[in-house]
């Protein structure tokens, strides 16, 4: 670890050095000026725009005025191309401190740093827009090609002051008798990374030649992907445990740690885990399943590592149910067996229209109702006779379990128009 | 009529509008910007001057003669006792290194690479001969250095590094070669090549290298060291003629290679870390080496490591090749950087230091004529020395630095040349005719 902070100070020594110095001036100066040139040809050419950008109070407010104006001609491009601007400046300023007699290798390296992020952009916003949609390509970005740029910057950076391969050799410290040094460490941790991140589309692909070939459901695809991903990851962790040379006395110390740790501390948290894994060999809380919770029904959207992500229909709600809930209270389903749902609709009708005929109009008319299946069929009993009104009882079933609310609705309406108004009262 | 815009997240505030113009805080943002910029340059200007603790980093490339794992932790070790010394003489600085070792095949690009980034090093170890080519393509500078102390250099070391307006780089150690052999099976080391081959005969395992500085030991006691140096010292692409006796010896030289390549317990390596290895892990008994390889070969051999000085043979001494390490100094350097590393350089060349370099590292030979190495007090640096006078008396090397410069420019030819000698694809009369072609070549 000393090593480390040692190389780390004397990269510091570099800005002793006046070849540095200038360059790192003629960088700032290239960037700034690539910013004014950005502008420049578009305030002569736009003297409204020119105005809104002089009283912008800065860059991502001027593009965003840039954004809303309507195209001045097809070669304008919308806003101003400001990094392509800095990206040239930086160009210019090489050849220019050649001639000068100065070094420019710094110039040059950190142009091509800003090259290679132009291209991740223009990458994103012209090719990945086309193909993905959005939640996917910033996910896409964000997760995987940002961090992957941003370590290969990192990488380059170092190498540029120091040597990499020795870096990596340098030590870390000892764990459990191990050597652990910085390459393997971060070499862990990177594999790690996008093994967790990257594992998703090829457990994807594999859950979907599944579902073609086994003929699954959807829900079943879905816990498939899930258990390919963590199966992945474990066997990434145990990889990254080998490698970074634990040996097994240390794997059963940290198993012994773990266990009292179980014991007390973060028992919820491994019994969230355990449920979970439980859960998705079961079957029972699958993603597409529909189940009771507080008297509504959800929709499972998610089973994650600690908790469930349902989502209720009436008020757009996700609730966030720990998974170990449904491991130990009883857990209302309509997705177990099939996806129907049967309602029940309780009417009230005066005892002047003859009981035969109510029954077979309240069956006819949920049959007729959209939403409602004719097999099996709707059918109405009568519950009770009184003085003036006999009570009637419709049951009817319904193909998606949470329309429960909108088929309801309008097969009252249905019924309502159905008969006189005077005559029935819907429960 | 002054507009004001804001973020989408940020709620339109109308007092804002009621505050200075806009473009009015445009430009004074860019003030405060270039400003800042200001500042931040006279800033990092202001870490070049000299403060009461003058601190100083130096940046230093180390080439090793071999691919030994050379880690910074080590070399620090290594430098430790120069960097207290100097902390004596410069009580008012404080000098931190940072040691980046770069194997001699990537040494030249990594350098042409960070030197345009100004991000080259202050200093390098390297081998004289590598200065001299550093040097001659603009890689690292030439130095002035002060009359009394070119003196106190050895000629011929002197020899070596000197350029036209100058010294290529400064030289500080000599790592001369020698035989390593396991004691515990070889509890005499042989003197002569006879010898060799009877121990190989009688089932020790001997390692030789078909690299062709390190098998040019052979060339003495054989008789090829004269006419092998004449060719690599004549004119580039010269047309003169060759005697006979001359292509005879080096026939001679390479029939031998061809005949020990055929004894069962004989073996030639392409690379010479897989000598090391050989001896360390036990897999051979007898093997040439650099001093430099010392300490590794002892951490892993202990007491069963035995040293001497390389066999003669029917027609002398052996010849065997010595680096001659040297400072040399990079591009990028500030003045002050400059003159810390030089005062470094020096410092190492000073009598005492190189005695008490000799003394510690047991592995290294001084450059410095007034500090002769202490033989008395250690018989592992006898055998060195004694090396070293092989190397000066029987070596040609010693006299003719471009020779060496010319014979590592074809190293790899002159290596696929003997490879394919001793696995007898070519006679030695067909080989010796190629082999003077190749030196002949520019």
């Amino acid at each position: 670890m000393g090593d480390l902070l040692l190389a780390v100070i004397s990269w510091l020594g570099f800005l002793q050095r006046p070849d540095v110095l200038k360059q790192l001036l003629a960088i700032g100066l290239a960037l700034l000026l690539g910013r004014w040139l950005a502008r420049a040809p578009w305030l002569v050419l736009d003297p409204q725009l020119a105005q809104d950008i002089r009283l912008a109070q800065d860059t991502r407010l001027a593009q965003a005025r840039w954004r809303d104006r309507p195209r001045l001609s097809r070669w304008i491009p919308r806003q101003p191309p400001i990094p392509l601007f800095e990206e040239g400046a930086l160009l210019l300023t090489v050849p220019l401190l050649s001639i000068a007699g100065q070094e420019s290798g710094l110039v040059l390296l950190v142009a091509q740093i800003k090259a290679a992020w132009l291209t991740l952009d223009l990458l994103e916003h012209q090719l990945l827009e086309r193909w993905l949609d959005r939640e996917m390509r910033l996910r896409l970005s964000s997760r995987l090609l940002r961090p992957a740029l941003l370590l290969a910057t990192l990488l380059i950076g170092l190498n540029a002051v120091d040597n990499l391969h020795q870096l990596a050799s340098l030590p870390l410290g000892r764990l459990f008798g191990s050597v652990i040094n910085l390459g393997r460490f971060v070499q862990v941790l990177v594999v790690l990374y996008f093994l967790a991140i990257g594992s998703g589309p090829p457990a994807s692909v594999l859950g979907w030649l599944c579902q073609r070939g086994l003929g699954m459901g959807e829900g079943s695809r879905r816990a498939l992907e899930l258990i390919l991903r963590y199966c992945l990851v474990s066997i990434g962790i145990v990889w990254a445990l080998g490698d970074l040379g634990f040996n097994q006395t240390g794997l059963f110390a940290i198993a012994g740690g773990l266990s009292v740790g179980l014991g007390f501390g973060v028992k919820e948290v491994f019994s969230n885990f355990i449920s979970g894994l439980w859960l998705l060999f079961e079957g029972s809380v699958r993603p597409g399943e529909v189940l009771i919770i507080d008297g509504e029904a959800c929709e499972v959207r998610r089973l994650g590592l600690r908790a469930a992500v349902l989502w209720r229909r009436s008020d757009n709600a996700e609730l966030l149910i720990p998974n170990q809930t449904f491991f130990t209270s009883t857990t209302a389903t309509f997705t177990g067996s099939d996806r129907m749902r049967r309602g029940v609709l309780m009417a009230t009708v005066a005892s002047s229209i003859a009981p035969a005929e109510v029954l077979a109009r309240l069956a006819a008319v949920a049959t007729a109702q959209s939403g409602v299946l004719s097999e099996p069929a709707a059918k109405a009993s009568i519950e009770k006779f009184g003085s003036t009104t006999t009570d009637y009882k419709l049951t009817y079933w319904m193909p998606d379990p949470l329309s429960i609310r909108e088929v309801s609705s309008e097969l009252k309406l249905a019924l309502w128009h159905s008969f006189n108004p005077e005559d029935i009262s819907l429960g | 009529m002054p507009r004001c815009y804001v973020f989408e997240s940020q709620p339109q505030r109308p007092a804002l509008c009621k505050g200075p113009n806009p473009a009015k805080r445009r430009r004074q943002t860019a003030g405060a910007k270039l400003a800042l910029g200001l500042a931040l340059a006279l800033g990092l200007q202001a870490c070049s001057e000299p403060l009461p603790m003058q601190r100083q980093t130096l940046i230093i490339y180390v080439d090793p003669p071999d691919s030994a794992t050379l880690n910074k932790e080590n070399l620090r070790t290594l430098w430790d006792p120069l960097l207290k010394t100097y902390k004596r003489l410069h009580p008012g600085v404080h000098l931190n290194f940072n040691f980046v070792v770069f194997q001699d095949q990537q040494l030249k690009e990594e350098l042409r690479r960070r030197n345009s980034r100004g991000l080259g090093p202050d200093m390098l170890v390297i081998n004289a001969s590598t200065a001299i080519d550093l040097l001659n393509q603009g890689l690292i500078s030439r130095i002035q250095v002060p009359r009394e102390v070119q003196n106190s250099l050895q000629p011929w070391i002197l020899s070596r590094v000197k350029v036209p307006g100058g010294l290529a780089a400064l030289p500080v150690a000599l790592e001369p070669q020698l035989s390593c052999y396991n004691r515990a099976r070889i509890p005499n080391p042989p003197a002569t090549l006879e010898e060799l081959l009877q121990l190989a005969a009688s089932g020790r395992r001997i390692g030789l290298s078909i690299f062709p500085k390190s098998i040019w030991w052979t060339t003495g006691p054989l008789g090829a060291n004269q006419a092998l140096m004449q060719r690599l010292e004549e004119p580039p692409g010269s047309h003169e003629r060759i005697y006979s006796s001359d292509q005879a010896a080096i026939t001679s030289w390479l029939r031998w290679l061809r005949e020990a390549s055929l004894q069962n317990h004989v073996n030639f390596f392409n690379n010479d870390e897989d000598l090391l290895n050989g001896l360390g892990k036990g897999q051979l008994d007898w093997i040439s080496c650099l001093s430099f390889n010392l300490p590794s070969l002892k951490r892993q051999m202990g007491d069963n490591l035995g040293v001497a000085s390389l066999p003669k043979g029917p027609h002398g001494l052996a010849s065997p090749d010595s680096l001659l390490r040297v400072l040399a100094f990079g591009v990028n350097s500030s003045g002050q950087q400059r003159q810390r590393a030089m005062q470094l350089g020096l410092l190492q060349l000073n009598p005492l230091m190189q005695h008490s370099m000799t003394l510690n590292s047991e592995q290294i030979l001084p450059v410095n004529r007034f500090a002769p190495a202490p033989v008395a007090s250690s018989a592992k640096l006898k055998v060195l020395v004694n090396a070293q006078e092989q190397f000066q008396q029987s070596s040609l090397f010693s006299r003719s630095p471009l020779a060496i410069n010319r014979l590592d420019n074809h190293s790899a030819e002159l290596e696929g040349l003997l490879t394919q000698v001793v696995v007898d694809v070519i006679g030695p009369e067909q080989a010796s005719a190629r082999l003077i072609e190749i030196l002949r070549q520019p």
